[in-house]
C-alpha cells in the first residue's frame, strides 16, 4: 500500500514538474486566462450602444426637432448625422458609418396637430441581425414615449398597464456579472482541458509511454497521477480567478466558499477526464490538439452562456445534456448569485460526476488495454 | 522550384497519412454549421414562466389563455407563490408574473393596473428577455379584449429592416462564423507543423540540407494554403447551398478576401508553431489564443460599436473582426467596396507582416 501510494506520488511530483518547470508553459497557464479575463470583462457586452444615427428630418418643425432631441438624449445614441435625402441615408447605411436612420415625412407636425397618427419610419442594419433587432427596439421604445407624452397633452389615454419588474438576484441586470461569473468558469475549464489533453499523447508520440507502462505502476495509479497535478492546479485556479471577480471586480459573492469549491472540483474533475480520453485515444499531440477543438468549441457555444438552452430545439436541448460546461455554469451561478444549499447542486452535480467517472474509467481502460 | 515542390509533396504526404487534419478542415466546419444553425438564436428566445393570478374576476380567465398560447413563453400556472419562487431558485422558470386581486377592477374603472413581473437575474442574458416579454403579453392581451379599445398614440414607428428583411439571425450568423472556423483551420493546421519539427529532430536533417529558409517556409504555407482553401470553398457551399443562405456579393471578390483572411491566419499558426519550437506550447498558445478571441471579439456575438473606444481599435488589430464584417456585407448587401478595401488592405498586410515575422523568427541554425 505505501509502495503504491509511493509510486503515486513520484508519478505526480514528475507532472507537475513537467507542467511547471518550463517558464513559457507557466505564462501559457496563469497569465493568458488572466489577460482574457480582464480584456473580455471589459470590451463584451450584450447591450447595444454607440448607436450613429442618420436622420433624414423632412418637417423640420419644432415637433421633429423634439423628436430628434430624444434620440440624441439618449445614452444609446452617439452621432447623430443629418441628411439631405435618401440616397445619403442609404449611404450611411450601407457603408455602415450609420447603424440606423430615421425618417420623418413632411407632413409630421401637421398630423399632429390634427390628432391623427403621423408615422415615422426606422431603418435599421440587418446585416448585424442582433443588434438590429435590439437597437429597432430602443428606437420604439423612444417613439411610444414620445407618443404618450403628446397624447398625454391632449388629455387622451386609453387603460393602462403598468408592470413593476424585479430582477431577482440581480437587480440592475448588470452585465458584467453575468459574463465574468460565466467567463471565470470557461477559462477554468480551457486551462483544464490545455493540461491534461496532451499529456498522454505526448508521452506517447514521444514514446515515454511505453516505459510507463512497463514500470511498477499499475493502470490505477497511472490514472490517478495523470488526474490529481492538472486537477489541483486547475481547481486552485479556479478559486483563484473566482476571487478576482469578486474582489477586483465587485461580484457580489452570496453563496458559501465551501460550497464553490465542491462545484470547482466537480466541474473540473469531469473536464479533467475529457482531457485525458480525449488524450488517452490520440496517437499524436496533433490529434489531440484537434480533438480539444472539436470538444471545446461546441461545448462552449451549446453551454447556455451565448444563447438560452430553453430556446433551442428539443434534441439540441438534449445534447446540453452531454456538455460538462451546461452543469459547471449552472452550478457557479447558483451558487454565487442564488446561494443555493446541497440539495439544489445534485442536479448538476451527479451529471458532472458520472461523466467524470465515465470518461476517466475510459482513459484508464485504454492503460490496461496496452498493459496486456 | 523543384525543391519546393518536393517538400510540397511531403507534407501533403503527411496530411494523407494522418487524416486527423482532412477531418478538421471537412468535419469541424460541418458540426459547427449545425451548432450554429440549431443552438444559436440570437434574436427572440421561448422563454419558461410562472403565472399566479390573485383575481378572481372572469374577465382574466382569457389573459392565462394568452400566457399559455404564447410563442414565446411556456407557461406554467401557480397556486402556491412559494412554490413558483422556489422554481425560480432552483432554476425551472426564468421568470414569474403575479396578477394582483385588484387588477380587473382598477382596468374596469380606466385606472392603471399593476402586475409584477420577477426574473431569474442570475442569468441577466436571459432576464433581459424575461422582463419585457410578460409586459407584451399583457399589452397584447389589453388591445385585443378591452372594450374601450386601443386608442392609436399620435405617433407610431415604422421599423424596416435592410438587407435582411426577416432579421433571420442565421442570415448573419452563418457567414459571419466562417471567420472563427477559419481561424481556427487556419491556425491549427500550422500550429504544430515547424514545432514538430523540431521536437521531432526532422527540423535538423532538413537543415543539413542546401534547402534554404524561404523553401522551407514556402514548404508549409503552399500545402496547408491549397487545403484551407479547400475546406474555405467547402464551408461557402455549404452555407449556400446546403443551408441556403442568400448571397448577393461577388464570388470573385469573396474568394480573394478570404485568401488574404486565410494567410494571416496562417501567418498567426507558423508564427505561433516556429517561436515555440515545442508542440505542447504551440498547442496552448494556439487553443488560448486562437478560440475565444475569435469568437468574443469579432462582433460575431457580441457587438463591436458598443464595446469601448479603445477595444473597439483592438479589435481592429484582429483579422476575425474585419472578416465578420465583411462577409456579412458580402453575403446580405453585395460589394461595398468602402468596406472590401478596407478590410482587404488591412488583412493584405498583415499577412505580409507575418510572413517577415515568421521568416524572421525561424532560425536555421541549431542554438
Amino acid at each position: 500500500m505505501t509502495k503504491s501510494l509511493n509510486r503515486i506520488i513520484s508519478l505526480i511530483k514528475k507532472e507537475f514538474i513537467i507542467t511547471w518547470q518550463d517558464p513559457k508553459s507557466r505564462a501559457m497557464v496563469i497569465v493568458l486566462p488572466l489577460i482574457q479575463l480582464i480584456l473580455f470583462s471589459f470590451a463584451i457586452t450584450m447591450e447595444v450602444k454607440n448607436i450613429n444615427l442618420a436622420v433624414l428630418d423632412r418637417s423640420g418643425t419644432y415637433e421633429s426637432r423634439e423628436l430628434i432631441s430624444r434620440f440624441a438624449a439618449s445614452p444609446r445614441f452617439k452621432r447623430i448625422f443629418y441628411t439631405e435625402n435618401e440616397r445619403q441615408t442609404g449611404n450611411y447605411l450601407t457603408a455602415q458609418k450609420a447603424q440606423m436612420a430615421l425618417e420623418i415625412s413632411g407632413d409630421f407636425a401637421e398630423k399632429i396637430k390634427r390628432g391623427q397618427t403621423a408615422g415615422v419610419q426606422i431603418i435599421t442594419d440587418g446585416r448585424q441581425t442582433n443588434s438590429a433587432a435590439i437597437s429597432g427596439n430602443y428606437a420604439v421604445q423612444i417613439i411610444s414615449s414620445f407618443s404618450a407624452e403628446i397624447a398625454d397633452r391632449a388629455g387622451k389615454n386609453g387603460p393602462e398597464v403598468e408592470a413593476r419588474i424585479r430582477n431577482w438576484y440581480n437587480p440592475n441586470l448588470n452585465y458584467k456579472w453575468y459574463l465574468l461569473q460565466n467567463l471565470v468558469t470557461i477559462l477554468a475549464l480551457i486551462i483544464t482541458l490545455l493540461l491534461t489533453s496532451m499529456s498522454i499523447a505526448r508521452e506517447r508520440e514521444n514514446g515515454t509511454f511505453d516505459q510507463l507502462i512497463v514500470s511498477p505502476l499499475n493502470a490505477a495509479e497511472i490514472l490517478i497521477g495523470k488526474t490529481v497535478p492538472p486537477l489541483f492546479i486547475a481547481t486552485v485556479w479556479a478559486c483563484a480567478l473566482d476571487a478576482v471577480s469578486v474582489y477586483i471586480f465587485k461580484i457580489p459573492f452570496g453563496g458559501s466558499f465551501f460550497l464553490i469549491m465542491c462545484a470547482n472540483l466537480a466541474s473540473m474533475l469531469a473536464m479533467t477526464g475529457v482531457g485525458l480520453f480525449i488524450s488517452s485515444i490520440s496517437r499524436t499531440q496533433q490529434q489531440a490538439l484537434f480533438g480539444v477543438v472539436t470538444f471545446q468549441m461546441p461545448a462552449v457555444i451549446i453551454s447556455g452562456f451565448i444563447s438560452p438552452i430553453e430556446d433551442m430545439p428539443k434534441v439540441m436541448q438534449y445534447i446540453t445534456y452531454l456538455d460538462p460546461i451546461r452543469y459547471a455554469l449552472r452550478l457557479s451561478r447558483g451558487i454565487f448569485f442564488k446561494n443555493i444549499g446541497p440539495a439544489d447542486m445534485m442536479p448538476d452535480m451527479i451529471p458532472l460526476l458520472c461523466m467524470a467517472a465515465l470518461t476517466l474509467g475510459l482513459a484508464g481502460w485504454t492503460f490496461r488495454r496496452k498493459l496486456d | 522550384m523543384r525543391i519546393i515542390s518536393a517538400l510540397v509533396r511531403k507534407e501533403f504526404l503527411q496530411i494523407r497519412r494522418d487524416i486527423s487534419s482532412i477531418i478538421i478542415s471537412f468535419v469541424l466546419p460541418v458540426l459547427l454549421f449545425l451548432i450554429y444553425m440549431y443552438a444559436i438564436n440570437l434574436d427572440t428566445a421561448r422563454l419558461r414562466f410562472g403565472l399566479k393570478i390573485d383575481d378572481a374576476s372572469p374577465a382574466i380567465s382569457s389573459l392565462a389563455g394568452s400566457f399559455t398560447h404564447s410563442r414565446y413563453a411556456e407557461t406554467k400556472i401557480y397556486d402556491d407563490k412559494e412554490l413558483m419562487y422556489g422554481d425560480i431558485r432552483r432554476g425551472k422558470i426564468n421568470g414569474a408574473v403575479i396578477i394582483p386581486n385588484d387588477f380587473s377592477s382598477r382596468l374596469k374603472k380606466g385606472e392603471k393596473a399593476g402586475i409584477l413581473v420577477i426574473t431569474d437575474g442570475s442569468n441577466a442574458n436571459i432576464a433581459n428577455f424575461a422582463q419585457s416579454y410578460p409586459v407584451n403579453i399583457v399589452n397584447g392581451w389589453l388591445a385585443s379584449n378591452n372594450t374601450a379599445g386601443k386608442i392609436r398614440g399620435p405617433v407610431q414607428a415604422e421599423v424596416r429592416t435592410w438587407f435582411n428583411q426577416s432579421l433571420n439571425s442565421h442570415y448573419f450568423i452563418l457567414p459571419a462564423s466562417l471567420a472563427v472556423t477559419m481561424t481556427l483551420i487556419g491556425l491549427l493546421l500550422t500550429a504544430l507543423v515547424i514545432s514538430r519539427e523540431w521536437e521531432r529532430g526532422t527540423m535538423e536533417a532538413l537543415l543539413s540540407t542546401r534547402v534554404t529558409k524561404l523553401q522551407i517556409l514556402m514548404g508549409k504555407y503552399i500545402p496547408f494554403f491549397i487545403l484551407g482553401m479547400m475546406s474555405m470553398a467547402f464551408n461557402v457551399f455549404m452555407c449556400i447551398v446546403v443551408f441556403k443562405i442568400p448571397f448577393h456579393g461577388s464570388l470573385t471578390v469573396f474568394t480573394a478576401v478570404s485568401a488574404l483572411f486565410l494567410l494571416t491566419s496562417i501567418g498567426i499558426g507558423l508564427f505561433i508553431s516556429t517561436v515555440t519550437k515545442n508542440q505542447l506550447l504551440a498547442s496552448e498558445a494556439a487553443i488560448g489564443g486562437g478560440f475565444l478571441p475569435s469568437l468574443f471579439l469579432s462582433g460575431l456575438l457580441f457587438p463591436i460599436n458598443s464595446m469601448p473606444l479603445f477595444f473597439q481599435y483592438f479589435t481592429l488589430l484582429l483579422p476575425p473582426g474585419h472578416f465578420v464584417s465583411f462577409a456579412s456585407s458580402e453575403f446580405m448587401a453585395g460589394t461595398v467596396w468602402s468596406i472590401v478595401s478596407v478590410s482587404s488592405a488591412y488583412l493584405a498586410a498583415l499577412s505580409v507582416l507575418l510572413f517577415a515575422l515568421v521568416y524572421k523568427k525561424t532560425k536555421i541554425n541549431l542554438d
